[in-house]
């Protein structure tokens, strides 16, 4: 199943189009090697992804059940994500 | 010697003093809780008083002889038996509704409305940002930024009857949302620049350019 997915996967509409990068290109591929187990390699394709899916696991037990502090909890989380993938988009486009 | 019966650490009485009943102005207007158990109509308990507090003022809108008592009321009237019992402690619900008398208890907290929703939308825009591209992320925080001026109207009408809780979780969805479409603009913004001075490299657009380019006959 994950073969047939790293066969057809979904293309970036940005990189489709232009020849340009988006800062979410790569993350497709991170999902991947994540389902194979493969940690440092999708940190290598795409390294916001884990604090993304934190973040994602964070909210919906925030919106369930009232956890104390919680919207201070997401606010640093989305903060850092945010940091972090413009920081990894602007690195992945001054090595070209 | 005339007794003041509405504050009775007024009075020289030596039982006044041992007792040291507090001042409270209400004491007068507070019908006595009647028994479920004795009587099936509670009004049948409190005749005399309610007719005092019918005609005084102070009562607005509240009046027990129409009222049955269920038995949440009940158990919420005999723990605040303490105006009363001297044991007056000040409670410390400043985050809720305070309740003089034996008013009916309505200590639920709300969600403000759309609270979810802005925190959810605020967050799915840099979400969004890495998923499909830049295209739908600004639409996402503008949605959710649209949304919060109603949401805090609604809270500071009433600020006792909604959780804190929710108005933390507008915030934060504000602060998302702004930030979220900050970097999705600045994107756009490097993406139109790049596309106009260094033209475009891949196929499709290219394409298209040359064929319009060749059709002009050039």
């Amino acid at each position: 199943m994950i073969e047939w997915w790293k066969n057809h996967m979904i293309p970036c509409p940005v990189h489709h189009l232009t020849g340009y990068e988006c800062p979410g290109c790569g993350m497709q591929r991170a999902i991947i090697e994540l389902l194979k187990g493969n940690l440092w390699e999708s940190i290598l394709y795409y390294p916001a992804l884990i604090p993304l899916i934190i973040m994602f696991i964070v909210l919906i037990l925030h919106l369930k059940f009232d956890i104390k502090n919680g919207a201070k909890i997401l606010k640093f989380v989305f903060i850092l994500n945010a940091i972090i993938v413009s920081l990894s988009y602007i690195l992945k486009i001054s090595q070209h | 010697m005339e007794q003041n019966i509405t504050n009775p650490s007024l009075n020289n009485d030596k039982s006044a003093e041992q007792q040291n009943i507090p001042y409270i102005p209400e004491i007068n207007n507070i019908p006595p809780i009647p028994n479920i158990e004795n009587s099936a109509n509670p009004s049948d308990t409190n005749q005399g008083i309610n007719q005092q507090a019918s005609q005084n003022s102070q009562t607005k809108g509240f009046d027990s002889t129409h009222l049955e008592y269920s038995k949440q009321q009940q158990q919420y009237a005999n723990q605040n038996l303490g105006y009363a019992n001297n044991n007056y402690n000040a409670p410390n619900n400043s985050s809720q509704q305070q309740n003089f008398g034996n008013y009916p208890p309505n200590n639920i907290l709300l969600n403000i409305p759309n609270s979810g929703g802005i925190l959810t939308l605020g967050i799915l825009s840099i979400v969004s940002l890495c998923c499909c591209g830049g295209l739908i992320a600004p639409i996402l925080s503008i949605i959710a930024l649209a949304m919060i001026p109603k949401a805090k109207k609604m809270y500071f009408q009433n600020p006792q009857s909604y959780k804190s809780s929710s108005l933390n979780n507008i915030k934060a969805g504000q602060i998302c949302a702004i930030i979220g479409l900050a970097i999705a603009v600045i994107f756009w913004i490097y993406l139109m620049f790049i596309m106009i001075f260094e033209g475009v490299t891949y196929n499709e657009v290219n394409e298209a350019i040359n064929e319009a380019w060749n059709q002009t006959g050039y």
